[in-house]
């Protein structure tokens, strides 16, 4: 038998059933390969091993109990550190909650242990998810697992590092505009935001409450299929879940995609292929008179988008030949308004964040910094607690929102969203999927784009207008560039269209193989 | 005191009131809305505002609020959603409060009400329902807060600047109260903090030398009221605040339109106070509630709220005055609470005379309403005894030093008192019988009589009526002795 981290997770659930191992072997397996690789990687900041063993005895407790597990019997799942565990610390990546310990646990949380997964400790991220690269995190940057010298994406860095290392073999991550989809593809992992309301965010810690998204990673996409139907589900302490039974979409892994309309998005309306970066103009008719130009910040961002590399290009090449040769039928689709959705998407969520983060003000819990009265203590507070990038988030927020702005401002924002909207719908009129690349580029170096928010910005180019529209979209693993380093591409369907998702990276996966685990993470563990 | 006359000037009042919602939880939460063991016992993540939480509508105050908004005469919004009220205080958990801005469950309502000296109207801007904050509470070394409060839910009324008295604005909130209760949605009891009200106080003063706006009317600065405690504050902070406008006036004369104020109304020196200058108005940054879901079904709940709806106040006040004939001190006195006027209705029809009812309740008030409460006896009760009495079966007097008494105290059936005290009217040969005897025990005062002194028979009547204990009718007895006496009526 393959070593246990080797194993999907489906077969690690099997094989807890099957009494082949325990789940405290399993835990023990990936405990010590967390201790072996993590001090480079960095994915974790906080895992109990005497915790996280417990949950594992207690799996096993159950089945010798003669109870029925559930589908992740003896899973490892971890939790990016925006997820409440009971007890545990829940930092959001930032100084303001370090001390700050959960009462409670997400629904999300509950789901997994009713499942008999094990929680896994907590994953390292952007600042209450607000960055690309998971270098705005108050603990330090979580590298790339194939490249040191990279960063893993973000904000949910450390849970894509983490699965693609195989130091876990699920994690949950959130998807704002691109958290989980984003990291999926640089690490080289399938990661998925499903329908927005599909997954309860009660318990998740809020960036932008309007786009925030449980998501979730794995290797393999039958994996992810069962992570989800786990996750899933109605919640009546989330008013904006979907009381919607999830179909098990185990069953569309391997149903392949005979008849699939996928329409490939016209890269023209994101950037154009090159090697040179920063000099993109967009050329699209959408932007004129839409939400670009607003702002001068809105309009920089369109100057500095990403060219698609073409590596990337050749990888979304390769994918539409995958698809066509496995039965699908492939045509070029394009998205109006999609050039814009990364300045209305930053509005929103600058809206949002600056509204959900108001209440970190030191009073009742967290970080706080002394003050002579206490609002000169919650502006302490906040200045202290808060790293630069959840500022800018903030003053752009307040902004947004303030009178005389407004209008200008959000408003149109939500107009543009709005328009997107209409666009998908009619996009789905003709097609079921629509394919892209996940992100223009695969991973940049550590350090390249912290000074240049911009530049951050635009990693998220492409992940941006489904998170507006709140619609289910995948990131699927499809081989990887020169360097070595692994690309992305995105498959969107409808809202409850996950299924075809599912189809969608069943096929990539039997095309481009299961990502294996990258080389210095797979020496075997002594012992 | 200065010695200019005052000015022609009109008063302009508008009221914000807000009314704690009959709720069992939170307006968002589970957490119960009252009750509680000592500070912060009623608190979760939600109503806390702990990182990851989510507020969910609670439907009861949903339901609660379409209901007031009907009876408010509003219009009901087909979409109506929530927003958040960003600012920044300590007692405030999620640095905003969960609103209504843009669109409130209800608007343009209509209030008729009966006020110092006839009946008003005051228009309704809008209704909406809001979730409160919490409290601090400062003492010299430190604040405590409490955050039981925190999450409750507020109704929020405001009324268009209609009222021109401070006995209209007493009467109107006391009309207010009382239709709160009346549908059940409040009990608004304002020493509980369950109602609380803000005053916006202005005056228009005539000024025929204002060229620069052309207008014969300028306005005072609006102020805003806070900190009543009772309704008789209310009236009396809106009298303080038009004797300092009015003297602010006579002493500047040349006051116009400014920033609107905060004054804080203190119990102790009985005036206002200012608490703060509003220069521009602040800057809430509303942003709509993303983790509510919009409402679409006001419109239906309020279909549902209006068939449900008994007759409001005002209405039934009317109708006592117009269709069964009551005086208005007495059809104000039994439409204070539907329950109380619902059992009258009750007891008048079992008694088929609603006036006598009416006259029985009002002056046996403190009774009837212990009654209602202890169930001692019910309207039917009442109702029946009222009848027999207004049919001369049983002795009015004695229903109501005798019978009703101890119905009250005891709840026993008043038939039953009845025939245990022997207590229905005499019969007319015991009433004859009773004549006789008495006249035949005072010959002298029948010789006084005779002599020209009839009056003096007002002592027989007043010996046979007591010998009867009362069973006998009066003006009968009266006829009998003279009769017997003197040979005529």
């Amino acid at each position: 038998m393959k070593p246990l981290h080797q194993l999907g997770a489906r077969r690690i659930a099997v094989g807890v059933r099957a009494r082949e191992f325990s789940a405290r072997d399993v835990t023990l397996a990936f405990l010590a390969r967390v201790r072996q690789f993590d001090g480079t990687l960095r994915a974790f900041v906080d895992l109990d091993d005497e915790r996280t063993l417990a949950a594992a005895d207690q799996v096993d407790q159950r089945l010798a109990e003669g109870r029925q597990l559930g589908p992740l019997a003896g899973v490892p799942v971890a939790l990016k550190d925006n997820f409440c565990q009971r007890g545990l610390p829940t930092t959001c990546g930032s100084r303001m909650l370090a001390a700050w310990h959960a009462p409670y646990d997400a629904d999300v949380v509950e789901r997994l242990v009713a499942a008999d997964a094990v929680p896994f400790g907590k994953t390292n991220m952007d600042e209450f998810g607000m960055g690309s690269s998971t270098e705005w995190s108050a603990f330090g940057p979580t590298t790339n697992p194939w490249d040191a010298t990279r960063v893993p994406g973000g904000s949910s860095g450390g849970s894509a590092a983490a699965v693609a290392a195989g130091l876990v073999p699920l994690a949950l991550g959130s998807d704002t505009g691109g958290s989980v989809r984003q990291p999926a593809a640089f690490c080289g992992v399938f990661g998925i935001a499903p329908s927005y309301g599909r997954v309860s965010r009660r318990g998740l810690v809020a960036f932008a409450s309007s786009l925030d998204r449980v998501g979730a990673f794995a290797r393999q996409a039958d994996d992810l299929a069962a992570l989800l139907r786990v996750l899933s589900g109605g919640d009546a302490r989330d008013a904006t879940s979907v009381h919607d039974a999830p179909p098990d979409w185990r069953d569309d892994v391997p149903a392949g995609v005979r008849e699939v309309r996928i329409g490939v998005l016209s890269i023209a309306d994101v950037g154009t292929v090159g090697s040179s970066t920063g000099s993109s103009s967009t050329g699209s008719s959408s932007t004129s008179g839409s939400s670009t130009g607003v702002v001068p910040a809105a309009a920089t961002v369109t100057e500095k988008r990403d060219c698609v590399e073409t590596a990337v290009a050749d990888a979304l090449a390769a994918s539409r030949a995958a698809l066509t040769q496995a039965g699908a039928t492939l045509r070029d689709a394009v998205l109006p308004g999609a050039a814009d959705a990364l300045a209305a998407y930053h509005l929103i969520a600058a809206a949002e964040a600056a509204s959900n983060l108001a209440r970190y003000d030191g009073v009742r819990y967290g970080t706080r910094v002394a003050g002579v009265n206490a609002e000169t203590s919650a502006r302490n507070t906040r200045g202290e607690g808060f790293g630069p990038e959840v500022q800018r988030r903030i003053v752009l927020g307040t902004m947004a929102l303030s009178a005389g702005r407004r209008d200008a401002l959000h408003g149109r924002a939500e107009a543009t969203r709005q328009r997107l909207r209409t666009a998908f719908a009619e996009l789905f009129e003709n097609v079921d999927v629509l394919l892209s690349p996940t992100t223009p580029t695969t991973a940049f170096a550590l350090g390249t784009r912290t000074s240049d928010p911009l530049r951050m910005y635009a990693a998220d180019v492409l992940t941006t207008p489904a998170s507006l529209a709140g619609l289910p979209a995948i990131s699927i693993p499809a081989g990887h560039d020169e360097a070595g380093l692994p690309i992305g591409i995105q498959a969107v369907a409808a809202v409850g269209r996950e299924d075809l998702l599912f189809r969608v990276a069943g096929a990539l996966e039997r095309a481009f193989g299961t990502p294996a685990i990258p080389t210095p993470f797979i020496e075997a563990v002594a012992s | 005191m200065t010695d200019t006359p005052d000015p022609e000037y009109r008063i302009v009042v508008g009221l914000e009131v807000h009314a704690q919602l009959r709720t069992r939880t939170k307006c968002f939460c589970a957490c119960a809305a009252s009750g509680g063991d000592g500070p912060n016992s009623r608190t979760c993540p939600v109503c806390l505002g702990l990182p990851g939480a989510l507020p969910v509508l609670s439907r009861a105050a949903l339901d609660l609020s379409v209901r007031a908004a009907v009876a408010l005469g509003c219009r009901i919004a087909q979409h109506t959603w929530w927003d958040r009220k960003h600012y920044g205080y300590a007692d405030l958990p999620k640095g905003y409060q969960i609103t209504q801005h843009a669109s409130p469950i209800g608007t343009d309502g209509l209030l008729r009400f009966e006020g110092g000296d006839g009946p008003r109207e005051v228009r309704i801007q809008r209704v909406h329902l809001e979730e409160d904050t919490g409290r601090s509470i400062h003492d010299e070394e430190r604040t405590r807060l409490a955050f039981d409060r925190a999450g409750i839910a507020l109704l929020e009324i405001v009324t268009e600047p209609d009222l021109r008295t401070s006995a209209d604005v007493r009467a109107c909130l006391l009309a207010i109260r009382r239709l709160l209760r009346w549908i059940g949605v409040s009990d608004a009891e304002m020493e509980h903090g369950q109602m609380r009200c803000e005053p916006n106080v202005n005056l228009h003063i005539r000024c025929s030398a204002d060229a620069g706006t052309g207008s014969a009317w300028t306005p005072t600065p609006i102020a805003e009221i806070k900190n009543l405690n009772s309704i008789t504050a209310a009236a009396r902070a809106v009298d303080y605040e038009v004797a300092r406008q009015l003297a602010e006036w006579n002493a500047t004369g040349t006051i116009g339109p400014g920033p609107r104020t905060t004054r804080g109304w203190s119990e102790s020196a009985q005036r206002t106070e200012l608490q703060r200058v509003k220069e521009e108005a602040a800057d809430y940054r509303f942003l709509p509630e993303p983790d509510l879901p919009v409402v679409t079904c006001a419109p239906e709940l309020a279909e549902a709220a209006r068939a449900a709806q008994s007759e409001l106040p005002d209405a039934r006040r009317r109708r006592y005055i117009d269709d069964l004939g009551l005086p208005a001190e007495v059809a104000d006195e039994l439409t204070q609470t539907l329950a109380l006027s619902d059992w009258f209705e009750r007891a008048a029809g079992a008694a088929d005379a609603p006036r006598p009812v009416a006259a029985w309740i009002v002056g046996n008030l403190a009774l009837v309403e212990a009654a209602i409460v202890h169930r001692r006896f019910s309207a039917k009760d009442l109702g029946k005894l009222v009848r027999a009495v207004e049919r001369g079966r049983v002795p009015r007097a004695a229903a109501r030093r005798i019978i009703l008494p101890e119905m009250a105290r005891r709840g026993t059936k008043w038939r039953e008192i009845v025939a245990r005290e022997g207590l229905e009217m005499a019969d007319d040969a015991e009433v004859a019988a009773a004549v006789r005897a008495t006249v035949d025990a005072h010959p002298d005062l029948v010789e006084t009589a005779r002599a020209g002194r009839p009056q003096v028979l007002e002592v027989l009547v007043g010996d046979v009526m007591r010998a009867t204990r009362g069973r006998a009718d009066a003006a009968m007895v009266r006829t009998l002795v003279r009769g017997l006496v003197l040979g005529r009526p």
